[in-house]
């Protein structure tokens, strides 16, 4: 007995340890080459150290800063959009039942199963169409293409869980729709919002394509100042501009877990 | 409250057909019936959940109130006792300070005093469906529906459930439309019962009326009423014609009524009471009970339910037995 839960102890060390170095090992060789410029094979670590790489990703033109600052505005307004669209459609796949429902959920969860090309080639066609828009608000219009699907799809799950139940109670205590969103349904909806947020504003972060399609390549967003560098073979730079553009997924990561937490004090999560 | 001929169609399918129903002032109407019967449907639609899409729901005064209490609590989880019990006077617009005394005051009525800062999750099953009445009871509602509430506790948390709801009812002074499958719920709280298959109220009388005269045999097999038996074949056991209107054509009576006899003692003496017939037949099943045994006899391919006093004598399966049945004991109604 004993032994067994001794045995089972060490495979379960041994399942964190390998689980870890998977999700750690690409960062050991991206901070290696963020401080050298060569590292030829088969040396186990670079002759020579420089910060030339980070000194380039703060001097001017670098565009850093810009590549960074944009990339948030963009998220930010990706994620207004989703909101506002995607809590009021999910709330209505998930509770209502009407014809052409299925159609409806399909299409708002196309982009998830239509090869990217298809996106790419549609989106450009918007571009075009949309050229008198704000070129900020033009890709976030991308971008909520793109993420639309991730964030309902955490949202409708939620509000199948809730149902309607609470809603009936809440109807029969004399509560409108709208108190009934405000004071049951959104307090209950944080946990799913958080980590649908979370991931709108790490999936808009991380697109190339649809930014320098609806922008015309002129929005430098962190994904499009990287790329030239990735595509010249420059791995020094481009390992410097990955870490910085790990730096706020890792912020948000702390803040979504922050924010989970002061939530989940009141416990409601932990139904006994 | 009255309902006058209400329907309720979902999807194309008649789920409330045509039903008149009073609800009178302090009255206490249990409503029951098989499950899909449509009763939730009827407290949903009197609640105000559901659309009538025909009917008329008039109250005494001029506009009455209800308030309704689910077979689960659906007390809001990220909510302490007091803001559930408090909701609905939120909901009102009623201050926060005052609605708080409000419901503190309350939470004596639902013996839950010192509980009002715990989340639901913190509650036993029994105080979650007692938060859920006095979320519902804090409005003062002209009429309580209770769909199943106390379903899912466990029996003896049930039964003092009952009773304090029962107490309260009667101290408070409102009306309850109270929808259970449980016999003995319906008993030891209704004032008059009614019962539905199919979407129609087809009988409403006083708990003991019901037992004595069920409108139809589907009524008498809902109560589980024992030995429920033809006229003809009652007819063949007095060996006469029976005496009753000719509408009267089944009879059941109570296992307790049946008395297992000693042919070789009895029979002759018994024979004398011409109230009573003597059925023979052979047992098929045995059972224990509290007070001796339950057995089932077979005689002329009926079957019969008969309880017995006293567990020294023990039936045995295929025994030749004899039964008599006192006839002013038989419950006579319509098929």
């Amino acid at each position: 007995m004993v032994k067994s839960l001794k045995s089972s102890l060490v495979a379960k060390g041994l399942f964190i340890m390998m689980l870890t170095l998977f999700l750690f090992l690409p960062f050991i060789p991206l901070v290696i080459w963020s401080f050298t410029k060569q590292w030829p094979w088969p040396l186990l670590l670079p002759e020579k150290w420089s910060l030339d790489s980070w000194n380039y990703l703060f001097s001017v033109s670098g565009r850093a800063g810009e590549g960074l600052l944009n990339s948030w505005i963009v998220a930010f307004l990706t994620l207004i959009g989703n909101l506002l669209i995607g809590i009021p459609a999910s709330r209505g796949l998930a509770q209502n039942e009407f014809k052409g429902k299925r159609v409806i959920f399909a299409i708002l969860l196309a982009p998830l199963f239509i090869p990217y090309t298809v996106s790419i080639i549609g989106m450009h066609d918007l571009a075009i169409q949309f050229d008198f828009l704000n070129e900020y608000v033009s890709v976030a219009f991308a971008h909520l293409l793109v993420t639309l699907p991730y964030f309902i799809a955490t949202i409708w799950f939620q509000f199948r869980l809730i149902g309607n139940k609470l809603q009936e109670a809440a109807l029969s205590l004399g509560a409108s729709e709208w108190k009934i969103f405000i004071w049951i349904e959104a307090p209950l909806l944080i946990p799913s919002v958080l980590l649908g947020s979370f991931l709108v504003i790490v999936i808009s972060f991380s697109q190339y394509l649809p930014t320098w399609i609806m922008s015309g390549g002129t929005l430098q967003t962190i994904p499009l100042v990287i790329f030239p560098f990735a595509n010249s073979g420059n791995s020094s730079i481009v390992a410097a501009y990955s870490l910085l553009f790990f730096i706020p997924i890792l912020f948000l990561l702390l803040v979504y877990y922050l924010l989970l937490r002061i939530n989940s004090r009141k416990q409601f999560m932990k139904r006994g | 409250m009255q309902l006058e001929r209400i329907k309720i169609q979902i999807n194309q399918s008649i789920i409330i057909n045509s039903i008149d129903l009073q609800i009178n002032s302090g009255e206490i109407f249990v409503l029951m019936g098989p499950s899909g019967s449509g009763k939730t449907t009827l407290l949903k639609g009197i609640a105000g959940l559901i659309p009538f899409t025909s009917g008329k729901l008039r109250w005494e005064e001029k506009h009455g109130t209800t308030g309704i209490v689910f077979q689960e609590p659906r007390l809001f989880p990220h909510l302490t006792v007091l803001e559930n019990i408090a909701f609905g006077l939120r909901v009102k617009g009623i201050p926060a300070k005052e609605r708080r005394n409000q419901a503190l005051d309350f939470l004596k009525n639902l013996q839950l005093e010192s509980l009002e800062s715990r989340y639901p999750h913190q509650l036993s099953g029994g105080q979650q469906q007692r938060v859920a009445l006095g979320r519902a009871l804090i409005l003062k509602p002209d009429l309580l529906l209770l769909d199943e509430p106390f379903a899912s506790l466990d029996t003896s948390l049930r039964q003092d459930l009952i009773e304090w709801l029962s107490k309260l009812q009667r101290r408070l002074g409102f009306s309850i439309l109270w929808v259970t499958h449980y016999l003995d719920e319906a008993l030891s709280v209704a004032d008059r019962i009614g019962i539905m298959f199919e979407g129609a109220i087809q009988q409403i009388a006083a708990p003991a009326a019901l037992f004595q005269n069920p409108a139809t045999e589907k009524i008498a097999q809902f109560l589980s009423l024992p030995n429920r038996i033809s006229r003809k074949q009652w007819n063949k056991w007095f060996q006469s014609e029976l005496n009753l209107p000719t509408t009267q054509n089944r009879g059941w009576i109570d296992s307790n009524h049946l008395q297992v006899i000693d042919r070789d003692c009895q029979l002759r003496d018994i024979n004398k009471e011409v109230s009573s017939c003597i059925i023979s037949g052979i047992v098929t099943k045995v059972r224990p009970n509290r007070e001796g045994y339950s057995i089932q006899v077979t005689s002329e391919n009926n079957l019969l339910d008969v309880n017995t006093l006293g567990w020294n004598k023990i039936p045995k399966l295929d025994e030749k037995i004899s039964i008599i049945v006192p006839f002013e004991k038989i419950h006579w109604y319509t098929e």
